[in-house]
């Protein structure tokens, strides 16, 4: 099913960024003849749920606001819960505290510069921001990417896949009051940290890419250290959520907790992990080179475990990936010096630990001319705003937290 | 005698000068404050009219005994302040309603004083009547009114059968010092608990509190329901006190208190909570009277004195504070124009500080707050139902446990929903609505008379309890000097002080009232906001959803439903009490149209052998 994750015009011609069956393109088209085309508009002031057609209303319903600023959600966004009482019956997410514009000051701006821009519209998805960004660019311009540096990306963007789905199951297990289970989960996220910073000088693999190349190529001893401190990392994690996967009080927090239908979340343009979680084996790694081994981890019931599930068994799998391509690797010593002059329009893509990102680019004499960001946590937090309804305040964090969206990714 | 004499010339009076209507209040006022010195003079020393022989057997007299003196004082104060608040707050309403405002008072008035059954039941009669007047003065109230009316006459026919089993028994109708039978008792005490709205006979007052103008809620809920106290008080005496009637009335008082309270908590209507509050608080003084009962028939003479006293404590504690929240929340509502609580936020900026005030000392007093006189009803409730141990009997002590538990449950829920009542009307954030400006100033000094009687009489309760007659529980320890100690029972069981509580807690408050009052022009007053911006109309916390917890959890008690039509939601939750008495009306309605349809048909011979057949029914039910 054809998924649509952006639109941008050029040439007065509608083209739409779709993603169907693990493979991202470009196509003309008619935006609004998907349900979802509401979010690429709306989507630098709110999110909300685009299944549903009807406005809630009642004399009792109240606008339950948590944010901007509230102990729970860790950026500047606004959830406004629509309800009777503790019933959540609507939501609308606010999204706009958090625009910052990036990519429109990308526009006019050197390559370079827009590529550190990329970085920072989501901290913790730098390393997929800046490599989907590279690879618009380097499709633009016609750069070829050595198999060195397109190895060192993917084991960039596994570690960031490692930290990141640690962090979400650390969240999830803090929201059901399994202190002991989270502290340590936190404890396995520091030392995912202090791995990508081995690797990369950064503990969140900033300045890692450049347009065509890595900005570091990590020393043999650097990359024994990674390997081993992975290998560590994997050992725990695998007793932690062994042990997690027998907590009945955990589990059943989890379980049919906001579950969405795979029907529902391709409608919605939903990907990455939450998309997996019910049911369908989409992963864009799977047809990339780089990543010939890959298994792709699902599951059927599309609820909060199901996603929770899905993120462990990535770790799992990105772990693994880690270790073997470290192991594989045998860097060459010679390094490419690409051209990043020229002019040309290209589209780049990654799977990040939430989803599809794609930019598309316009280049002119080296400075972006237009491009566009696709962002998966707009549809991720389309999908909280639909499988929310009929829960209570008290799902609310295990329904936000499993989806791992972020406002500064949405909005940009 | 020559204060009754005299209450009966002001409430005369008051009904020939209904068309000045602030005469008639007065008139009323003036009337209300004779049956006070009646009570203070009976106290001690009772006295009687002369008798007056309608026919042999039925002897006509008032008078003022302890018993009665006792619900005179407390209905008096009631009396007294309503029609004070009336003064303004009648001139919202049309002129006959003075008219029947003081008929309805005079009714009260001679059910306290009557000596005499038929006194006694014209009495019941003319203040059941008016009030049913007084439900109507509020437009489309009818069928509030009508249901009103309904069990009016049901406690009136109930009262008519329990008044010929007592004059077969005695030959005479005199209500003091005669002898009744189970039959008596068990009708009077049917008519009774209709009155004081006990479970399941409890659906009128919801609707014609609700709906009736606030004086008349104040005066339905507190004086009214405190006659259905007295006559059962009175049934008793006259009845002996038998185990059986104590066992039922713990049963019924402790499932009425928790019904009521377990309502009140889900209520949206700002009259319909407190009309739930009187089904609890009714129910706690029907089970308490059980409790004295049963104690009574085990030769527990203490507890049984103690029981009694609670019982009293109690009456009074409701009397005078819910006389006083339907006239704060009554004022709120008039100016605003809004009967909802959602919709009364803000009362202390909107309305006012009095009225605020007076919601908040209520539902202090309701919620037990110590000193007020609910802290020390709720206290001396808890002890004597701790005492039910001492029953010889298992069946006793298993009544008194599950009433004690429906009583315990009760209690917090009822702190639940006056927290939601205050906090929401008197203490919550003004919604920017207009209040009506309305003259209030005898509406005000009304709910600063009450006021200060439910703090001040909780502060010096010990000499309440002394002027009830009851000094035995009082008593001095631990430095707290007699009487200001307030014991449960001989030896002592337990104790408390509610004057030296206030006097420690006070002192102790002093220090950081001290300290706020100093840093008092530091503070800096911004809006209330949330999340780091102000809270908007639309976002605040609304009444209906702090309780929807407790209505999801008690889904199936609560039959609540959470209703979707088209793109409207709502939860609506309901008495399921109610449901029974829809059916019957509805098994009626079926009963009525076939009797129409085939005895009734027009068929001159059917409708003679209906005819015949129902008059020798009649017939053999009468003899």
């Amino acid at each position: 099913m054809k998924k649509l994750l952006g639109a941008y015009r050029q040439n007065g011609e509608e083209h739409l960024i779709l993603q169907e069956n693990g493979k991202v393109f470009v196509q003309e088209g008619n935006a609004s003849e998907f349900e979802n085309s509401v979010l690429l508009e709306s989507r630098n002031e709110y999110v909300k749920d685009v299944l549903s057609k009807e406005e809630i209303s009642g004399n009792d319903i109240f606008d339950f606001r948590y944010g901007p600023v509230t102990s729970g959600i860790g950026e500047a966004g606004i959830f406004h819960l629509y309800t009777y009482g503790e019933r959540i019956l609507s939501v609308k997410i606010d999204t706009s505290y958090k625009r910052r514009g990036l990519d429109e000051r990308m526009i006019n701006s050197d390559i370079n510069d827009a590529l550190k821009l990329s970085e920072e519209i989501c901290g913790n998805f730098a390393i997929s921001h800046s490599t989907a960004f590279s690879r618009a660019v380097e499709n633009a311009l016609k750069i070829k990417v050595t198999r060195d540096v397109e190895l060192l990306r993917s084991i960039a963007l596994e570690l960031e896949r490692i930290y990141n789905h640690l962090y979400v199951i650390s969240r999830l297990a803090q929201a059901a009051s399994q202190q002991v289970l989270a502290s340590h989960l936190m404890g396995l996220f520091e030392d995912s940290l202090v791995t990508n910073k081995i690797f990369s000088d950064s503990r969140y693999l900033m300045n890692f890419n450049a347009i065509g190349d890595v900005l570091k190529i990590p020393s043999r001893k650097e990359l024994k250290d990674v390997s081993d401190r992975v290998k560590k990392i994997e050992n725990i994690f695998s007793k932690l959520y062994e042990n997690s996967m027998s907590s009945g009080n955990y589990i059943d927090r989890l379980h049919l907790t906001a579950t969405l239908d795979a029907k529902e979340a391709e409608l919605i343009g939903l990907t990455g992990p939450s998309l997996r979680a019910c049911g369908v084996k989409e992963d864009l790694r799977a047809y990339d080179e780089m990543y010939p081994e890959i298994e792709i981890t699902s599951d059927e019931e599309g609820d909060s475990l199901s996603r929770m599930e899905v993120r462990a068994g990535e770790i799992f799998e990105s772990l693994k990936f880690v270790r073997k391509t470290i192991d594989d690797l045998n860097l060459a010593d010679e390094t490419t010096s690409p051209n990043s002059i020229g002019s040309g329009e290209g589209i780049g893509w990654c799977e990040s630990p939430s989803g599809t990102i794609v930019y598309h680019v316009e280049i002119e004499n080296s400075k972006i001319k237009d491009v566009y960001v696709s962002t998966p946590s707009v549809f991720g937090m389309s999908a909280i705003a639909h499988s929310i309804v009929g829960n209570i305040f008290t799902d609310f964090p295990f329904v936000v937290e499993s989806f791992g969206v972020n406002f500064s990714d949405a909005a940009r | 005698m020559i204060y009754i004499y005299f209450s009966f010339i002001f409430f005369a009076l008051g009904v020939l000068t209904t068309f000045y209507r602030k005469v008639s209040y007065i008139m009323a006022t003036i009337g209300s404050a004779f049956p006070f010195l009646a009570a203070v003079a009976g106290m001690h020393t009772s006295f009687t009219s002369n008798v007056f022989v309608l026919f042999n057997g039925f002897n006509l007299s008032v008078g003022v005994d302890h018993t009665s003196a006792i619900f005179l004082l407390i209905a008096s104060i009631s009396w007294f302040t309503i029609s004070l608040y009336s003064i303004d707050y009648g001139m919202n309403y049309s002129k006959k309603m003075p008219v029947f405002f003081n008929a309805a008072l005079f009714g009260m008035f001679l059910v306290l004083i009557a000596r005499d059954a038929l006194t006694f039941i014209s009495g019941w009669e003319i203040a059941t009547v008016f009030s049913y007047l007084l439900i109507m003065e509020h437009k489309h109230s009818f069928k509030e009114a009508f249901e009103f009316l309904a069990f009016g006459e049901i406690s009136t026919v109930s009262l008519l059968v329990a008044f010929a089993s007592l004059y077969l028994e005695n030959h005479s109708l005199a209500i003091v010092g005669s002898h009744g039978n189970w039959i008596f008792l068990l009708m009077a005490t049917i008519a009774f608990m209709a009155k004081m709205g006990i479970y399941p006979l409890h659906t009128w007052l919801i609707g014609a509190h609700s709906r009736a103008p606030s004086n008349v809620s104040a005066f339905l809920s507190a004086p009214l329901t405190l006659m259905g106290v007295y006559g059962l008080v009175r049934v008793l005496s006259i009845a002996g006190q038998p185990e059986w009637w104590g066992v039922l009335a713990m049963i019924f008082g402790g499932f009425s208190a928790f019904w009521g309270a377990l309502q009140a908590a889900a209520a949206k209507g700002l009259k319909i909570l407190p009309a739930y509050s009187t089904v609890e608080n009714n129910g706690m003084i029907l089970a308490t009277l059980g409790l004295s009962v049963v104690a009574y028939s085990a030769n527990l003479a203490v507890l049984s004195s103690f029981a009694m006293i609670t019982t009293l404590i109690l009456l009074f504690a409701h009397n005078t504070t819910k006389s006083l929240l339907f006239m704060a929340v009554g004022q709120a509502k008039e100016a605003l124009g809004e009967d909802t609580i959602d919709n009364v936020r803000g009362v202390w900026t909107a309305v006012g500080k009095i009225p605020a005030i007076s919601i908040l000392i209520s539902g202090l007093s309701f919620s037990a707050f110590p000193p007020l006189i609910g802290f020390l009803g709720e206290w001396m409730t808890l002890e004597a139902l701790f005492q039910s141990y001492k029953f010889p009997s298992i069946l006793d002590r298993l009544s008194a446990v599950f009433a004690g538990i429906l009583i315990a449950l009760a209690m917090g829920l009822a702190a639940f929903s006056m927290v939601k009542l205050t906090g929401y009307t008197a203490l919550g954030y003004d919604h920017g609505k207009k209040a009506r400006t309305i003259p209030s100033f005898t509406m005000r000094l009304s709910e600063i008379i009450l006021s200060l009687i439910v703090v001040l009489t909780g502060f010096f309760s010990p000499y309440m309890l002394k002027y009830f007659g009851y000094g035995t529980f009082l008593s001095g320890l631990f430095g707290v000097p007699k009487p200001f100690l307030i014991v449960s029972s001989h030896p002592v069981f337990g104790v408390v002080s509610p004057t030296f509580l206030t006097i420690v807690i006070g002192t102790l408050f002093l220090f950081p009232l001290a300290f706020y009052l100093q840093k008092l022009r530091k503070v800096k007053r911004v809006s209330a906001w949330n999340g780091g911006i102000a809270l908007k109309e639309k976002e605040y916390f609304t009444a209906p959803a702090y309780s929807f917890t407790l209505e999801y959890i008690m889904r199936k008690v609560y039959s609540m439903k959470e209703i979707k039509v088209g793109n409207k939601r709502y939860v609506s939750v309901k008495d399921v009490t109610t449901l029974f008495y829809s059916g019957l009306k509805r098994a009626t309605e079926i009963v009525a149209k076939f009797l129409s349809l085939t005895l009734m048909n027009g068929h001159i011979y059917s409708y003679v052998l209906y005819t015949m057949i129902m008059f020798i029914l009649l017939f053999f039910l009468i003899k």
